[in-house]
């Protein structure tokens, strides 16, 4: 035994015995010596250096200018669309068909919208019925009455309802037109038509501006008493044709058959008129009588952001601020990403961490670690 | 080398050689080099299951990479530990790159001296060979001539007793292997 531990010690000191040098520091001296030789000097090139960092700036310029520049074109668009919708004549007010009813002048007698005084408070007196210090019978003034009211209401579909609910069926008013309808956006928008007496405009428009905050409203007044005075005239005419007729008729019962058979045809041709321009009073006198309140109502919406005040170094402080609040959603939304991330994938973090450690284990096993080699 | 070389050489610190080396004195590293090759062949020959050729190329890459970092040199350890380590290190990836070149499953290939001849020990070597990483290095080491185990310890950046542990157990399993051959 101790003979076979003192061959096997002798053997294992055989085995890292010492050997004659070759020269090998020699060799590595060398190659060592040949490598720098042949290394190329260590210079920077500064025009590659500086086209890839000016590359680099722009591409990060642009990169995070472009989409803010875009987000500020949308929102100048948005301001630019709301100005307009709060300056120009709402197209929803639907005052065109009311203005291409044109009326054409007939004589009207004993119309019954004769007792339709404006009173509205703000009609100017031109408009209304004034009486004329001479003693010229006192002329009526006859005038259609248009409102329209744009409002911003915390409950469209309340407003909506309680818009409606202002006309008196009694009084003969009704809703000549209602729409609701989601913008696409989420938000509610409505506009509605209503028919109201001329007497009430004031009134219902009073009850509109509690309703919620006022954005735009108008009225107009468009007197139509030429085309009633016209009207009459005609009307008067046409009967005093049709009593004339009637007159030869009971005056010459003996007259030629022919010319009876002419006379009924003028008269006929008469009453068809008179029936015509009746029509077109009472018409007219519809208009008169119930004036049209056109009201838009729409969801109050969030504040609109500040615009940016005049000059170069506000345009560039609202740009920080947006690049800043964008930057903290950016980054608390990835924040959000990655605990979702986190969380919703543990139990595969955890068996990816252990497959991990067992891999890294059996490659150390194959791949020690070198021993330390700081000098 | 004549007389005075000689006394330079014994009285000079590896350090200083080191030192002399960096300033451009090629000399110095060849008396490192005479202090230290021949026993760095023989540990990279032991590591590297005989093969004479791999070990050579293990301890010129050795030196080269001293050569390189030589001017970094901050005594952390001695220059001795330092070279023992980088040779150390050497032979694991020449080994490394034999076993992936060979395939794993590839027998060792015969052991044979400088004239061809094969050895006599190579029955020991297989089974030098056939020990875990650690424990091989640790039993080469142990009967290496040019380390004291406390030296061998510390180029392998354990303690002494582990050292000692591991080539026991490395000795044991010898033993055994060489005593079912027998």
């Amino acid at each position: 035994m101790d003979d076979q531990r003192d061959r096997l010690e002798a053997d294992m000191s055989g085995l890292t015995a010492p050997v004659e040098p070759t020269g090998a520091w020699r060799g590595a001296l060398e190659r060592t010596r040949a490598v720098e030789s042949a290394k190329p000097r260590k210079t920077l090139n500064f025009g590659v250096m500086h086209v890839v960092a000016v590359a680099a700036v722009i591409v990060l310029f642009v990169g995070t200018m472009l989409p803010s520049l875009g987000k500020a074109r949308r929102s100048a668009r948005g301001i630019t669309e709301r100005e307009r919708s709060a300056d120009a004549p709402d197209a929803s007010y639907a005052f065109a068909d009311l203005d291409s009813d044109g009326v054409s002048a007939t004589s009207i007698g004993g119309d019954p919208f004769d007792t339709d005084r404006y009173a509205d408070p703000r009609v100017t007196p031109a408009d209304s019925a004034v009486p004329d210090r001479s003693e010229e019978a006192p002329i009526v003034r006859h005038v259609v009455r248009k409102a329209a009211i744009d409002l911003e209401v915390e409950d469209v579909r309340a407003a909506f309802v309680h818009a409606q609910a202002l006309i008196s069926e009694e009084r003969g008013e009704y809703v000549e037109d209602s729409n609701a309808r989601d913008r696409g956006d989420g938000v509610l928008e409505a506009d509605l038509v209503l028919r109201v007496h001329a007497q009430r405009v004031g009134e219902v428009l009073t009850e509109l501006r509690t309703m919620g905050v006022v954005r735009h409203e108008r009225s107009d007044a468009d007197d139509v008493t030429d085309s009633v005075v016209d009207l009459e005239a005609r009307l008067r005419t046409q009967r005093a044709v049709e009593e004339e007729l009637l007159g030869l008729l009971a005056d010459r019962p003996d007259a030629d058959l022919d010319d009876i058979v002419r006379v009924r045809r003028e008269l006929a041709s008469v009453r068809e008129q008179i029936e015509r321009l009746e029509g077109r009073r009472q018409q007219l006198g519809q208009r008169v009588r119930l004036a049209t309140v056109a009201v838009v109502l729409r969801e109050a919406e969030a504040d609109p952001a500040e615009e940016p005040a005049e000059g170069v170094w506000a345009w560039f402080k609202a740009r920080i601020a947006d690049a800043w609040s964008g930057g903290v959603r950016t980054l608390l939304g990835t924040v959000a990403w990655i605990v979702e991330i986190a969380i919703g994938g543990l139990i595969w973090w955890v068996i990816v961490l252990i497959a991990s450690i067992a891999a890294w284990r059996a490659w150390r096993r194959e791949h020690p670690k070198g021993l330390d080699e700081r000098a | 080398m004549d007389r005075d070389a000689m006394a330079d050489t014994i009285r000079v610190s590896d350090e200083d050689l080191l030192a002399r080396f960096v300033r451009g004195d090629d000399d110095a590293l060849g008396q490192l080099a005479s202090r230290y090759e021949g026993t760095l062949l023989g540990l990279a020959r032991g590591l590297l299951a005989g093969r004479t050729t791999l070990a050579e190329e293990a301890v010129q890459e050795a030196w080269v990479r001293v050569i390189r970092f030589a001017p970094g040199f901050e005594g952390r350890a001695s220059f001795k530990t330092w070279v023992y380590r980088v040779t150390i290190n050497r032979c694991r990836e020449i080994a490394r790159r034999e076993r992936r070149a060979r395939g794993p499953r590839a027998p060792e290939p015969e052991h044979r001296d400088a004239a061809g001849v094969a050895e006599l020990n190579g029955s020991l070597r297989a089974a030098v060979a056939a020990l875990p990483g650690r424990e091989r290095e640790a039993v080469l080491l142990c009967y290496h001539a040019g380390l004291s185990q406390r030296e061998a310890a510390g180029v392998l950046g354990i303690a002494e007793g582990t050292f000692k542990s591991r080539a026991r157990s490395a000795l044991k399993r010898l033993r055994r292997e060489l005593g079912e051959d027998a």
